[in-house]
């Protein structure tokens, strides 16, 4: 006659998982787990680095609206920069804008730091003569100070940078 | 006689193999779990920051469509030179600003009518509003109009969570802008009280632009308007008024120069989740 075996018999007879397997499938759950946070550090920076995009674009702009807005008067050119309250005279020169938050303000050393340059290329105090030209260009590093080359129009020492071209006719005031 | 050696057999004694014990299958569990709730916990980080940004976003949106609207109003207000802009002498929680913004009659309409607006920050509630209402053109009530208290006020205001407004007027002056509503307006500036004879309301300066049709000669016009905007999210501030900060982060706004407002707002003792959900915007434009 045909026996079935008993429970305890059934449960005796079957295989736990060995060392080895044990071993083996930690592993790989590790593997997978230690692969999954190397991601996290990648999208933070992907985020911060998104911040810092933002940012810049917002400053640059202001810097462009700036341009906008320039006047001539006594044949000068003059605008108000926007971490400035006084008008500035401007030449056809390189404007220099370190250490600012990310706002455009003037920041301290310990802050998290933008750059930001008006290289204007060519200036026209008439606008009847023609058009203004310069380039506005804000950078973003996390390590020294980022240096703009005025005849490449590019940065160096920079995790990133938002450059426009700008093309602005100052209006005249009396 | 060559003997072949007898190959191995590995047999698995599976009889022999002993189970995990409950010690051993409870230390994995509780282990197991730990990384489990970690990984929650990860997760719900990760989330929870992505809300805050989304959050951000939309408050950052909407103050920008704060500050396009109040652009399109001044530079429609101020082309033509039948209009100008009024601005408040001195009083944060009264409409601060107002002007008139040109707007095409209807067709076969004889008159011009106009769009008038004013704009009021509740610092109270941190909400910037557009009051509105319709004129009709007539040269000696057109400030009056502008000045008046009877406009419609929207069921919505135009931004929320605006911790901070500040309106910088520079002028032809090498220094010093108008400050608005900060400033006490003043004759010192490109402001006049009348306009080709008609008086500016009590309380009230016009605005002097290069472009105006104001009789006297003015000697310093208005070139370009700076608007500046702290906003935050609507979590931070229904936190920072159930923690009764809403009046203090409002007056590190109001008593800094908009320049300095991220350096204040680094230094105060505002929860860090305020700090860092706040952004600071600026507009600047050309009016002429």
């Amino acid at each position: 006659m045909r026996t079935f075996p008993t429970h305890q018999k059934f449960l005796s007879s079957r295989n736990a998982f060995s060392l080895v397997e044990v071993t083996l499938a930690l592993g790989i759950v590790a593997f997978a787990l230690v692969a999954t946070m190397g991601l996290l550090p990648v999208g933070l920076r992907s985020i911060k680095n998104s911040n810092e995009r933002a940012a810049a674009s917002s400053v640059a702009t202001s810097y462009v609206e700036a341009l906008h807005a320039a006047i001539s008067k006594d044949n000068t050119v003059r605008t108000i920069f926007p971490n400035e309250t006084t008008l500035r005279s401007l030449s056809a020169t390189c404007y220099q804008f370190p250490r600012l938050t990310l706002e455009g303000a003037s920041a301290d050393d310990s802050k998290k730091i933008l750059t930001a340059v008006v290289d204007i290329k060519q200036l026209e105090s008439d606008p009847t003569k023609g058009l203004s030209r310069a380039i506005v260009s804000v950078a973003w590093t996390a390590q020294a100070n980022p240096q703009w080359n005025s005849s490449t129009h590019s940065w160096s020492r920079a995790d990133g940078h938002v450059t426009i071209p700008v093309q602005f006719l100052p209006r005249k005031i009396r | 006689m060559s003997t072949k050696p007898i190959r191995k057999v590995y047999v698995l004694d599976l009889g022999s193999v002993r189970g995990f014990s409950l010690v051993e299958v409870l230390t994995a569990t509780a282990v197991l779990a730990l990384i489990l709730l970690l990984m929650v916990q990860i997760t719900d980080g990760i989330l929870n920051s992505t809300r805050l940004q989304n959050r951000q976003l939309d408050s950052v949106a909407a103050a920008r469509r704060a500050l396009d609207t109040i652009t399109t109003d001044f530079t429609n207000g101020i082309v033509t030179n039948e209009v100008s802009i009024l601005l408040r002498e001195a009083s944060p929680n009264m409409p601060f600003l107002a002007l008139l913004t040109n707007r095409p009659p209807p067709r076969n309409a004889s008159q011009h009518r106009f769009l008038a607006v004013q704009y009021e920050y509740d610092s109270q509630k941190a909400k910037l509003y557009r009051n509105y209402k319709s004129v009709s053109f007539s040269d000696s009530k057109l400030f009056n109009e502008m000045a008046s208290s009877d406009f419609n006020r929207p069921d919505i205001p135009l931004a929320g969570g605006i911790l901070g407004f500040y309106l910088e007027v520079f002028t032809t002056d090498e220094s010093n802008p108008i400050k608005v509503p900060s400033d006490a307006v003043s004759d010192d500036w490109a402001t006049t009280s009348d306009y080709n004879g008609y008086s500016v309301p009590s309380g009230w300066k016009a605005l002097l632009t290069p472009s105006s049709s104001f009789a006297k000669n003015p000697g310093k016009t208005t070139f370009s308007i700076r608007i500046w905007m702290a906003a935050t999210e609507p979590q931070s501030l229904d936190l920072l008024e159930k923690t009764g900060k809403l009046s203090t982060t409002l007056g590190i706004f109001s008593n800094h120069d908009p320049r300095d407002w991220r350096t204040a707002l680094d230094a105060s003792s505002l929860p860090p989740a305020v700090k860092s959900s706040t952004r600071i915007l600026q507009r600047t434009f050309p009016v002429n």
